[in-house]
């Protein structure tokens, strides 16, 4: 039986977060991820295009995703690092599976509470990095520190968030 | 540092494009061999993406009230936020509509569109541009009085390109550089624009087929009369300076509003850690120094390790550019926003001179441009001049170049033919066809010798 609109469009809600991600992994831009999630969420349900079921709607979603980045890339005109196929396949299926996990929505609900639980200056940085799309040596020339170390202050805040959503999810499950 | 912060840090060099290439290999083998490398990179991507949701969630979700200011349309554009903030839990029909609306479509924009007269065509346009249709075509052959539609996304992609409209009967607006605009609604008789990127220059008169031109950035909503202004954004950050007329203003962070007139400017950013004031524009002056720049001022160039202090060191960037149908150029191409970094309007006067401090390893011709527009005015064309290697000096390790306003030469036949008393916005520098490893370390805009 093939999916119905209703169903492909509340299957692509569910994996927004995480195709957004493979789109911004490609385009390194999360404004142009979150258009390249757009147009691959209308073309699933403006066209013929037909899934039996989630994992073959998200396995389409995913490809989909990386040709319309590189396409907004080539639109853009903007070169970021070409990623290597294998790993791009790798990682894409990496996706599809965790999407199948139970506690897959639990963990980017709990991601979101970390990320409000920031101080405002962790949050700057995270902003300026990631809203503002700027690179390190842009951000270092901005705050006015070293490269190295803007480095290591985003690895530290970036492994705080996952160390928070890791406790998260662990009293979640203590719960069940 | 633990092991993991340590795998962190890597990743973020790695996708910042900071590792040398092998480092690069080392980092491509490990994800591919290991999953938890593999679960730590997706989990960074998903963090990336959350953190720009999350913002755009505080930026937008408070805007409860928006109807207060504009009482039409702009409510509606903000609706796919809140569907956001829902978590996928909102119905079905509902999220549907959204999703068009995030897309910058509506129900009438995406199916019925042809019963809405399109208010906006192309008037001219030079170099690389482009129109995004509403189904994902590309159109790169813009005829003039082509008509623009809802939903249609019109992009100006280069350094030296432009894009002219025609808004209704007597208004203009013209785009410049990287920039592009997307018409998302003219319902109501308030057509409404998203311009999420770049410099815009309009002239705004109302005729019967509209009542007032409402145009949304990353981080406001401006609605606009008889006005004559300038528009800038980028990354959140937005400029907008009214030459004639007046505009209503509303901060997207916190809904704060302002009504600016003639002879006055505001910049809004994403946060609301200022009040929002209106500012008058400040006085011209006559010259600009490389080191006012700021990293978002860099328009295009990646910046390299300083060679020599008080120096930057701004590498050329390859850039594909049209020539025609299906047949591209490579260029390489360093460019930097006069305008935004300059707290003055600079102002280009008969005497004027544009030094160039830079290196390159192939000694062919280098091509120096400027944008400008009229002071308080419209955009008014881009200047280039090709500069061989004979008429260089050395400087020690840099090359130097001084040009005065007569070496350079308008891009367009109906543009002014110096650029004296024009105010400049954006300057660049690129070789075509040939990576000659243009480095730009210094660009100073000297005043007349008097």
């Amino acid at each position: 039986m093939q999916l119905q609109e209703a169903q492909i469009l509340q299957f692509l809600m569910e994996a927004r977060i995480r195709l957004s991600a493979a789109a911004w992994l490609v385009t390194r831009d999360a404004h142009a991820a979150e258009d390249v999630f757009q147009n691959m969420a209308l073309k699933a349900i403006t066209r013929k295009v037909e899934f039996e079921n989630e994992s073959a709607l998200l396995s389409w979603a995913f490809i989909v995703v990386r040709r319309e980045g590189i396409d907004w890339l080539r639109r853009h005109q903007r070169i970021t690092l070409e990623m290597d196929d294998e790993l791009v396949d790798l990682l894409n299926q990496d996706w599809v599976a965790k999407q199948k996990h139970a506690l897959a929505g639990g963990r980017l609900e709990a991601l979101s509470q970390c990320l409000e639980s920031l101080p405002e200056k962790s949050r700057s940085l995270l902003n300026l990095k990631y809203f503002e799309g700027l690179n390190g040596s842009e951000m270092a020339a901005r705050i006015g520190i070293d490269l190295d170390a803007v480095y290591k202050r985003l690895s530290r805040l970036h492994q705080a968030l996952r160390q928070c959503v890791e406790r998260k999810m662990e009293s979640a499950c203590s719960k069940l | 540092m633990n092991e993991e912060s340590s795998q962190i840090e890597t990743l973020i060099r790695y996708l910042d494009g900071n590792c040398t290439p092998s480092e690069e290999a080392v980092v491509v083998e490990m994800l591919k061999r290991d999953a938890s490398a593999r679960r730590l990179l997706s989990e960074l991507c998903e963090q990336a993406v959350s953190v720009v949701d999350l913002t755009r969630t505080h930026a937008i979700g408070q805007c409860k009230d928006t109807v207060r200011l504009f009482p039409s349309r702009t409510a509606d554009v903000l609706k796919p936020n809140s569907f956001r903030n829902a978590g996928g839990k909102v119905a079905v029909f509902a999220g549907l509509a959204a999703l068009l609306m995030i897309a910058g479509l509506s129900w009438k924009g995406l199916f019925g569109s042809q019963e809405t007269k399109p208010l906006l065509t192309i008037s001219g346009s030079n170099g690389a541009c482009q129109i995004l249709t509403r189904f994902g075509q590309v159109e790169t052959r813009l005829e003039k009085g082509r008509s623009v539609q809802i939903g249609e996304t019109l992009e100006s992609q280069c350094s030296d390109s432009f894009l002219k409209l025609r808004l209704g009967k007597r208004s203009d607006i013209t785009i410049a550089g990287y920039a592009y605009l997307q018409q998302m609604e003219q319902n109501d008789s308030f057509p409404l624009f998203n311009f999420p990127h770049g410099s815009l220059w309009a002239e705004i008169e109302p005729d019967k087929d509209f009542d007032a031109l409402r145009i949304q950035t990353t981080s406001a909503v401006f609605e606009f009369r008889n006005a004559q202004f300038d528009l800038q954004t980028k990354r959140g950050d937005t400029r907008l300076r009214m030459n004639e007329g007046e505009a209503k203003v509303m901060r997207l962070v916190d809904q704060s509003t302002l009504t600016i007139g003639k002879g006055q400017m505001v910049k809004i950013t994403s946060q609301a850690d200022k009040p929002l004031l209106a500012l008058d524009q400040p006085k011209p002056v006559l010259q600009w120094q490389f080191h006012q720049l700021k990293g978002p001022d860099i328009l295009l160039g990646e910046t390299r390790a300083t060679l020599k202090p008080g120096y930057a060191n701004i590498q050329a960037t390859p850039l594909p550019w049209r020539i025609a149908e299906h047949q591209h150029i490579m260029l390489y191409v360093a460019a930097f926003s006069v305008s935004r970094s300059s707290p003055n309007p600079v102002l280009l006067k008969d005497g004027s001179r544009i030094r160039y401090q830079f290196s390159y390893d192939k000694k062919i011709p280098v091509r120096f441009g400027f944008s400008t527009q009229r002071m308080q005015g419209v955009f008014a064309g881009k200047y280039e001049t090709d500069v061989s290697h004979d008429m260089i000096q050395s400087e020690g390790d840099l090359y130097q170049v001084d040009l005065s306003l007569d070496r350079f030469h308008p891009l367009q036949a109906n543009q002014p033919l110096s650029p004296e008393g024009l105010e400049i916005n954006d300057i660049y520098a690129l070789t075509i066809q040939e990576d000659a490893g243009l480095h730009i370390h210094w660009i100073e805009i000297l005043p007349p010798e008097r």
